[in-house]
């Protein structure tokens, strides 16, 4: 299928290798992405916390463009997916906001493509059976858990999400993958990425008790899909130094994708040794 | 079965409700169809393994004395209900008294005609499925029973799980499995529908951050009380899932998917407080060393006694924490539960090997869907409420609703509803000429024939069979004295065991029958029953309970047992039973709410009453209630009751009066009235005492010494005349209630909490300025009253919790009160200088005036002065002694439209005793042997029916008949050997224990 595609901004920076391996597994799966034209800020760092109807315009805009393309928008980044269906909510809620919503982006959201991540992406009819058709190398021994975070699923009532306490698309995308996908309680708690600046040993506290309890687990690596909780989880763990690695690369991985190792050298805990 | 449109109800729903309703009806001689969506009747109840605050078990706790007598046995057998299972109601039309409604019945695929119940379809079906029935702790296969002993017919195929491999079919030796069975679709014309459809437990799963379905050792309600049942995989222990170990620790969540508006359910499913209290204590019965934690938010015992039973669960050392959990996680490695908690000391995480959810009810959208063919609107705390002081009634006529269709209950409630629908529906059919109910037919000739003996073993559906060997033990029975035969059926208390017995009965011919099933408790009034319908003396029955003496796997044990029951067959004498016509008409105690409810409900039903008040005036607390708590007109209400009741020529009124002698029995009393102009001395079948209860004035706290101190109802008064100015306003809970100390009640008076949500928010609503600030102990605001309590918080009232370690100082003062509290939001001391202190003082009856109507009427009241019912759960409304209602506050304090509720209830029972016209008593009552009774008393003491009095002018015991209910207590008593039973003479006697040794 074809898909428009929502970068964000750490795309090109710190999660690089998200983007890298997205457009990697994409390609094997023969899901064609176009970067939408134009694109901007999602708004989810920090126009969101200072000012309403900015936060909201933002990832506004961002849809209407979207929607031209008439495709499905994934966003992999959950802080730029979060706001983008803030804003969709905004507008299908029809009220007053909403209208001036459309005033400030000129123009109304038609409502008539679908905005995913790759939570919703694996969910999908399907793609569950094509992941395990082009697996080439099984991550047969590999344990993982899944890591969503606070910002995939939740708020429900935006999100539109059924399980958002219990979400388990990651899970079945790696063991789709041919890894075994552990169960543990902490899989929406939040990382603290949002205060990673300003409350620094908080987030550290906060990442290093998810450490804990996915070894706990027994767990291997943690699997994301964000590129906050990533960077965050990949920096602040104090004792345990589990890989954290994006689902992307876990199937770019067992796809046997060449550019697999470029992608290892953007961790700061080196993955490379759980798949070899 | 033929219906007559006029005269036929149709009951959706057969939960205790619904059968409530049905048998109310059919006792009083309507013709019932009942239907209900699952396969098997019962509802929830056959879940239910013990019950609060009872700690009573199983189904028969339905029998309020001696005799058992099951109530789905008795609506399967009862000639005027016709049981529908499978049935969904697809359409509805017509009007009061004449409605069309179409059933679409679903295929059993198992035809009920032909399947004997064997199983063994079920042991060679290879699917096995989630089971329904305990919320998947069991699996079971695609052809199954709901669950053991269904009433309904017993098996069917779950037609989504089944498929159709056909082993069941090769299986069947009766040829009763037909795959291909098409449903049907039932047309039936009645005269007044029943809505009593319940509801179903909320998925413990819509609150995800609790991990049901996903750790094995997080049950549901539902699931733990399976667990506890006698009959679950470990046999009623609390065991982790996960291992089966005993649990170390067990916490119990409470409110999961109740008062949680974030979670789409936004009432307080009102029970669950109390079960899930029940299944700590079970727990800690069967398993004492587990350490047990209630998280809870408001502890909600707010019914008759229920303040003991949490009291009970203290003192077994139950631990009670005020928070709800924020999450409950897994420990991987020993899979304990971390339960977190937020309160004074920060976030706690505690473990927990095991964690119950109490998951409370809702509205299905299948029960929406049904009601909106009547019209009638629902959301998920059920039927929409209408008219709150016309309990049990919709705004359709013709419809009623019973049971937690109406809102989630509790049972003494929902039956109470069940009876008082049926006394609505009733009204609107004919009166019927005769009852249901078949007379004994006197002794037949063949009672002087030489004793012929039938002996019936029961297998107890393979239960029994598995200790005794059932050839041998029928072979030692058919060689005792005098038995013609000896035969063995597999289910003697169910429809199609009765059956056959029924028929071998009339082949073999005999003139007694010995059913070696269970204990005569059990077994004995389905089969007089039976017998009476057969027009057979029922005095040729009498039961062995091989069940009880088998489980000893001793073949001389449960020999003996036969040996005994035959001897007592052979030596039983019959009498001939005593009959009395019943008196028409009711005399009711009390002219308030209830009382007047209750006189114009039997009213309705044909019945003429004599009501007596003793002050001048009718209308009892609702002369000085201005509004219900959902905005409802009590005046208006009462004005036009008065009105009705004034008008109406089958109701007497006698004010100023008091009964203050009665006599006679059930059918008929003869009770003497006073008032200022002399006394007059009535005739009637049946007496209701209704004589209330009223807010108690408080003793301390200030009140009566300064203006600023108010009960709650002094409050409401000035709110409804605008009089109260506002200000700063302090509310205070449970004052002088729920304590077990000087001037203190014990109890909880139900109503307090919701009536200060009311006057705080009116407050509100006329001086917005005030500040209104309500310390409570526990806020029960149950059921829909959840809507108000959230209400009152979003507009500005504020709540604090205190427990009796940390009750408010007050100081009253002449235009100020003072009051101090510690305040758990930061932990220090709170306080706030009110112009206005509210008490929420609780209720309490008369006691003198109770103590005296108990000694009239022969009936009982407790420590409180309330009256004490029949059965605290079935029979809220009756007392022990037959004849004898009660309904409305002198049962215990609630709201006026549960009084009326109840009001309508004994109304309607009432009205289905007297349709019997002929009461009549047992087959074998007690008797007494004039010449050697010495008038010692010592009988009438033991009798625990009040059957027995001293004839002084005779110097000797008497029996009334009637109410004796044959239990041989004064048999045993009589230490004259004065006191004797027909069926338990001494030679009888003496020769069963000869068989026993």
């Amino acid at each position: 299928m074809e898909l428009s595609f929502y970068p964000g901004c750490t795309a090109h920076s710190t999660a690089w290798e998200f983007t890298k391996s997205t457009q990697a597994v994409m390609e094997v799966l023969g899901h064609k992405l176009t970067e939408i034209d134009d694109w901007n800020c999602c708004g989810g760092a920090s126009a969101r916390a200072i000012n309403r109807s900015v936060g909201l315009g933002l990832p506004a805009r961002n849809l209407l463009i979207a929607e031209k393309s008439g495709k499905p928008m994934l966003i992999p980044c959950a802080g730029c997916y979060n706001n983008t269906r803030r804003a969709q909510h905004a507008f299908e809620k029809g009220d007053e906001e909403a209208g001036r919503l459309a005033g400030t982006v000129g123009g109304k959201w038609g409502g008539s493509i679908e905005v995913w991540s790759f939570v919703d992406f694996f969910e999908k009819p399907g793609i569950l059976d094509e992941i395990s058709a082009k697996v080439k190398k099984p991550l047969k021994g590999l344990k993982v858990v899944a890591y969503y975070g606070c910002q995939l699923l939740r708020p429900p009532a935006v999100t539109k999400s059924s399980n958002w306490e219990n979400p388990t698309a990651l899970e079945k995308a790696c063991e789709a993958a041919g890894a075994t996908a552990l169960d543990w309680s902490y899989k929406v708690d939040c990382c603290g990425a949002d205060m990673g600046i300003s409350h620094g040993h908080n987030a550290g506290e906060l990442c290093s008790k998810l450490g804990e309890k996915a070894a706990e687990a027994g767990a291997d690596a943690i699997v994301v899909s964000c590129g906050l909780c990533q960077a965050n989880l990949d920096m602040r763990q104090a004792k345990t130094k589990l890989p954290v690695v994006y689902v992307t690369e876990v199937l770019g991985a067992a796809f046997g994708h060449s550019g697999a190792s470029s992608w290892w050298k953007k961790h700061l805990i080196d993955p490379s040794g759980l798949f070899r | 079965m033929e219906h007559n449109p006029k005269n036929t109800a149709l009951v959706l729903g057969g939960g205790l409700a619904g059968m409530a309703a049905a048998l109310n009806l059919a006792a009083r001689g309507h013709q019932v169809i009942l239907a209900d969506s699952a396969p098997a009747f019962g509802g929830l109840f056959p879940l239910l393994d013990n019950q609060f605050p009872t700690q009573s078990c199983g189904v028969c706790f339905m029998n309020c004395q001696t005799p058992t007598y099951c109530p789905f046995i008795q609506a399967e057998l009862h000639k005027n209900i016709e049981l529908v299972p499978n049935a969904t109601l697809t359409a509805a039309s017509g009007e009061a008294g004449d409605f069309m409604v179409r059933l679409a019945v679903a295929p059993s695929s198992v035809n009920p005609s032909k399947c004997t119940d064997c199983g063994a379809c079920e042991v060679v079906c290879p699917v096995e499925v989630t089971r329904e029935f305990g919320d998947g702790l069991e699996t079971r296969k695609a052809i199954y029973r709901a669950y053991p002993k269904s009433v309904g017919k017993g098996y069917v195929v779950d037609r989504a799980a089944c498929t159709r491999c056909g082993e069941c079919v090769k299986a069947c030796d009766a040829n009763a499995v037909e795959l291909d069975m098409a449903g049907s679709e039932r047309l039936a014309q009645v005269a007044a529908v029943i809505l009593a459809p319940g509801g179903r437990t909320v998925d413990a799963s819509v609150k995800g951050e609790y991990g049901f379905g996903r750790y094995a050792n997080v049950l549901s309600g539902v699931k733990f009380e399976r667990m506890l049942a006698a009959g679950s995989p470990s046999s009623g222990k609390p065991v982790r899932v996960s291992d089966g170990n005993t649990p170390e620790s067990l916490a119990f969540v409470q409110c999961v998917g109740s008062r949680d508006p974030a979670a789409g359910r936004g009432h307080c499913s009102s029970v669950c407080c109390m079960f899930s209290l029940k299944q700590a204590l079970f727990a800690k019965d069967r398993s004492p060393s587990t350490k047990i934690t209630f998280y809870y938010m408001d502890m909600r015992a707010f019914g008759k006694d229920y303040e003991k039973y949490v009291r009970e669960a203290e003192a077994v050392g139950i631990e009670f924490v005020r928070a709800m959990p924020s999450i409950v996680r897994l420990d991987p490695q020993t899979q304990n539960l971390l339960v977190s908690v937020y309160g004074q000391s920060g976030l706690t995480e505690t473990p927990h090997s095991m964690v119950v959810l109490a998951n409370g009810f809702e509205c299905s959208p299948e029960t929406a869907a049904a009601a909106k063919l009547f019209g009638l609107d629902t959301d998920l705390a059920g039927l929409k409420p209408t008219d709150e002081l016309s309990p049990c009634g919709t705004k359709t006529p013709g419809v009623f609703a019973a049971g937690v269709f109406r809102g989630p209950k509790d049972i003494p409630e929902a039956t109470a509803e069940g009876a008082a629908a049926a006394g609505l529906a009733a009204a609107l059919m004919a009166r019927p000429d005769e009852s249901g109910a078949p007379l004994y037919p006197t002794p037949a000739d063949f009672l002087d024939e030489e004793p012929k003996v039938g002996v019936v073993l029961c297998r107890c559906e393979g239960y029994t069979e598995k200790f005794i060997n059932f050839s041998e033990l029928a072979w030692i029975a058919s060689k005792l004295p005098e038995v013609s035969f000896v035969e063995t059926i597999d289910h003697a208390c169910s429809k199609k065991g009765m059956e056959e017995c029924r028929r071998l009965f009339g082949q073999h011919e005999p003139n007694r029958l010995v059913l070696a099933s269970c204990t005569e408790r059990i077994v004995g009034d389905l089969y007089s029953f039976m017998f009476k319908e057969m027009g057979v003396h029922p005095g040729v029955f009498s039961a062995a309970d091989l069940r009880g003496v088998a489980r000893s796997g001793v073949l001389d044990d449960a020999a003996a047992e036969i040996a005994c029951a035959v001897s007592a067959a052979n030596a039983t004498t019959f009498s001939t039973p005593r009959r009395v016509t019943a008196q028409d008409n009711v005399l009711v105690v009390g002219g308030g709410a209830t009382g007047l409810a209750t006189a114009l409900s039997l009213s309705e039903l044909g019945h003429t009453v004599h009501l007596v008040e003793k002050t001048g005036e009718l209308g009892g607390n609702l002369k000085s209630s201005f509004k219900t708590v959902e905005g409802s007109d009590p005046k208006a209400w009462l004005a036009s009751a008065i009105e009705k009741a004034k008008n109406n020529p089958l109701i007497q009124l006698h004010l100023r009066s008091r009964a203050v002698e009665s006599k006679g029995r059930i059918g008929q009393f003869t009770t003497r009235i006073e008032n200022p102009e002399g006394s007059v001395e009535l005739l009637h079948g049946a007496v209701v005492l209704a004589t209330g209860a009223a807010e108690v004035k408080p003793k301390g706290h200030g009140y009566g010494q300064s203006p600023r101190v108010l009960t709650q109802k002094e409050l409401e008064g000035r709110l409804a005349i605008g009089d109260f100015p506002g200000g700063r306003v302090v509310m205070l809970q449970c004052v002088e209630s729920r304590e077990i100390a000087e001037n203190c009640r014990p109890w909880c008076s139900r109503v307090c909490c919701t009536h200060a949500l009311k006057n705080a928010r009116e407050i509100l609503r006329q001086r917005p300025d005030s500040d209104v600030r309500v310390l409570y102990r526990d806020l029960r605001a149950y059921g829909r009253f959840e809507t108000a309590y959230q209400a009152a918080r979003s507009e500005g009232v504020t709540f604090t919790a205190f427990d009796l370690k940390t009750r408010p100082e007050i100081s009253a003062g002449a235009d100020k009160v003072k009051v101090a509290w510690a305040e758990p939001s930061y932990g220090g001391k709170a306080t706030f200088d009110a112009d206005w202190l509210v008490l929420s003082v609780g209720m309490a009856p008369d006691a003198v005036d109770t103590a005296e109507l108990a000694r009239v009427f022969g009936v009982e009241t407790d420590a409180g002065g309330f009256f004490t019912e029949k059965n605290p759960k079935a029979a809220t409304t009756d007392f022990a002694k037959p004849g004898v209602y009660l309904a409305g506050l002198a049962h215990a304090p609630k709201h006026a439209s549960e009084a009326m509720t109840q009001a309508r209830a004994a109304a309607a029972r009432i009205s289905a005793l007297l349709a019997a016209k002929t009461l009549e008593a047992p087959a074998n009552p007690s008797n007494v042997s004039a010449n050697i009774c010495s008038r010692c008393g010592v009988c009438v003491d033991a009798c625990p029916y009040g059957a027995r009095e001293l004839d002084f002018e005779h110097n000797r015991a008497v029996v009334d008949e009637i109410v004796c209910k044959a239990c041989g207590a004064c048999v045993t008593a009589c230490p004259n050997k004065a006191a004797r039973q027909h069926g338990a003479s001494p030679a009888q006697l003496y020769g069963m224990i000869d068989e026993l040794l």
